[in-house]
Formats: C-alpha cells, structure tokens, sequence
C-alpha cells in the first residue's frame, strides 16, 4: 500500500495535480451543473484531457419544420424565426426564399423548437436524434489510454541505451500521437455537433383569399312577399328570348 | 257524335292563346325592333337583344294599390339588382305608374334593367326594358317611349 501511484492510478485521481474541466456549452447532461476535476499528467496536453464523462448524453439533433403561413406572409415569418434563433443563442446558416436553415444550441433544442411552431401552423415535423454518448465516452478513454501509454514510452526513452531501443521507442512514440491527435479531432467534432442542433424550416404561404362576390343584400327587415311572379330573376328571363 | 280530335283540341289552344295575348296590353313596336313573343307574355327585341315586355297579372291575393305594388317591386329588385332611380311613369292612356331604373351585372357585362308597374282594375301590369349597357343606353329615350306606349 506504500507503493507509488501508477501513472494510471495517477490519473485516475491518485497523486496527479487537478484541474478543471470547464463545463461544456451543451448537451442535457446529468451532470451539467457540476465541474468534473482531472489530474493532469502530459504538461502538453494538459489543456485539452477529458475525463470520461460517466452518464453524460451526447445527443445530435437534426430537425425539419414546414409551417403554413397566411398569404404574403412568408418574409415576415421569416424575419421572426432568424431573430428566435438569435434570441436563444442561436445563428442563421441559410436563408432561401422560403427556406431557413439554423443552429441553435442544443441544450435549449426542445424549447427553441416549440417557439419555432408557433410562427405557423405545422403541416409537419420531423426530428432525429443521434445519441453519440457511447462513442464519445469510447473515444475518452482511448485518449487516457493512450496518454498514460505516451508518459510511459517516454519513460523507457530515457531509459534506453542502444540506438536500436531509441529508434523504435521514439517510432511507437510518432504512432501514439498521431493516434491522439485523431481522436481528439473526432471528439471534437462530436463535441461541436452535439453542442448545437440543426433546424431546417420550410414556409408555405396559403392561397390568397378569394374576394367573395359582392351581391346587394335586401334591406333589413325586408322579407320577400310569397308572389311567384315577382320573385323570379326576371332580368334574366327577359333577355332569355327563347322562353 | 263526333269526337273531338287531338288536333282540334291544339288548334283550340293555340286559339285561345292567340286571343289571350291578341287581347291583352300591347306595346308599340319601335323601329329596328320585332315582335318575339314569349310564351307567355308580350316581347320585342332588337338584333342585339335589347328587350321589352309586357306582362299582365292578376291583382288579388294578394290585392293592392301602386303604393303596394311599386313599394314590393323595389324591394325584390334592391334584393338583386343596383337601384338607380325609381321615378313616376303616366301611360300614353293616361294610367299613372311607377318606372323603377336598376343595373346589374349580367355574364361580366353591365346591363340596364327598367321596370314599370301599373295597377288597372283587377290588374297588374309589369313593362319591362333591358339588355346590355352599350346598346341599352343609345336607345333609352326610344325604350322610354315604347314602355309608355303600353295600352293598358
């Protein structure tokens, strides 16, 4: 029990120094309000080590929306769905003529997406969900993983003696990098994704109103007198010359 | 004895029709108008449809006086037609009348469409004048005349 950390020990909240994960922009998260804490072990990647995140959900929204809006109203609505996704934080990323595409923060996805309902009457709605939670927390690991394998190649490179330990610590060393690298990127891709959701919103405008026809009403209180002669349409029957 | 045959029992219809309307209001027929007699009424016509007719009904049931029949006229007309003016009409024969002036919109097109009521007796007579705007209106002092012309 008096024996060193390893460096695995270490990192997982032995000896190592502590630092503070910065809460993430996004993301329903069981654990949203709370700072996760994690030792740091390779001062060059200190900045940017996650921890495993235990429950945490990674969710990509993906969104579409067709709203049906009064006749010559489609700009307007328009103008009001690109000031609600600002007003919750999010951005525009296409604006067509009847066509809308934004990002909006994925954390406020439900509530950004129920005020956009309401700038028309929906005719349909389509919302898909990709849960990367899994991935995500796989590609965390791996990191760790290969951080904890780096500190301990680098330790056997101070150790070695012959040119030939040399070359193929330091050729391992090149591959765990490379290998760190890459699962950072894809981290962060995942991290940006499921950080903010994509809405596509499609207007339609209805049909312009039709003018009902204008015909003159009988004055009020006036009931027509049962006189079958006299309510004919007799204009009509006039100018019928084949009667 | 002889029955009666379903040719005779036509021919006596017609007559009898014939007499009908030989003997009722008649109007007179302005020049580059022609008698196109309906079935029931008196008609004439120019060859761009401009018409007049005479119609000639019952007044009982119910039973009224110009005010009544002039006041019933423009109500049902008011109820379809535009109402432009309703002014008094003496007959050629000297019947006092009402002459009611209404357009309306007939296939898109404007139309003129003139009425007049007479009370006679146990009568009602209805003159009627219309047809399209663009051939009613060059002709309105000759229809004028032709609807006062009805012998009552």
């Amino acid at each position: 029990m008096g024996a060193p950390p390893t460096e695995a020990e270490a990192y997982m909240g032995g000896e190592a120094d502590l630092a503070v994960d910065p809460p993430l922009p996004s993301g329903p998260s069981h654990h949203s309000a709370q700072a996760s804490v994690r030792p740091v072990l390779e001062p060059e990647h200190a900045t940017a080590l996650p921890i495993p995140s235990e429950q945490r959900l990674r969710l990509i929204y993906t969104a579409q929306l067709s709203l049906l809006v009064d006749h010559d109203a489609a700009d307007d609505s328009l103008d009001r769905l690109v000031a609600t996704t600002l007003q919750f934080g999010g951005y525009l990323s296409i604006r067509e003529d009847r066509r809308l595409v934004v990002r909006v923060p994925s954390a406020q996805f439900h509530e950004v997406f129920a005020s956009f309902e309401q700038h028309g009457e929906v005719s349909a709605r389509n919302v898909r969900v990709q849960d990367v939670s899994e991935e995500y927390h796989d590609l965390e690991v791996r990191i760790v993983s290969l951080t904890v394998l780096l500190a301990r190649m680098r330790g056997l490179l101070e150790r070695a003696t012959t040119l030939d330990e040399i070359l193929r610590i330091e050729s391992e060393l090149g591959r765990i990098v490379t290998e760190i690298d890459q699962a950072r990127g894809r981290l962060r891709f995942l991290g940006n994704h499921a950080a903010w959701s994509t809405v596509r919103i499609a207007i339609t405008e209805r049909p312009a109103p039709t003018t009902p026809e204008v015909r003159p009403e009988p004055s009020p209180g006036v009931t027509r007198l049962p006189i079958d002669w006299l309510n004919q349409n007799r204009l009509d029957h006039l100018l019928n010359l084949e009667n | 004895m002889k029955p009666i045959s379903t040719v005779s029992i036509s021919a006596l219809v017609g007559l009898v029709a014939l007499v009908a309307v030989g003997c009722g209001p008649t109007l007179d027929t302005p020049g580059g108008f022609a008698r196109v007699d309906g079935r029931h009424d008196l008609r004439i016509a120019s060859p761009e449809g401009v018409a007049l007719s005479v119609n000639v009904y019952r007044n009982r049931r119910p039973r009224g006086d110009l005010t009544f029949w002039s006041g019933a006229l423009h109500a049902r007309l008011r109820s379809e037609y535009t109402v432009v003016e309703r002014l008094p009409i003496t007959s050629d024969s000297g019947v006092d009348g009402v002459q009611i002036r209404a357009r309306a919109l007939r296939n898109g097109r404007p139309h003129q469409y003139w009425t007049a009521i007479f009370v006679a007796g146990r009568n009602v007579i209805l003159v009627e004048a219309g047809g399209d705007d663009a051939f009613f209106a060059p002709q309105e002092e000759t229809i004028e005349a032709a609807m006062r012309s009805v012998d009552i």
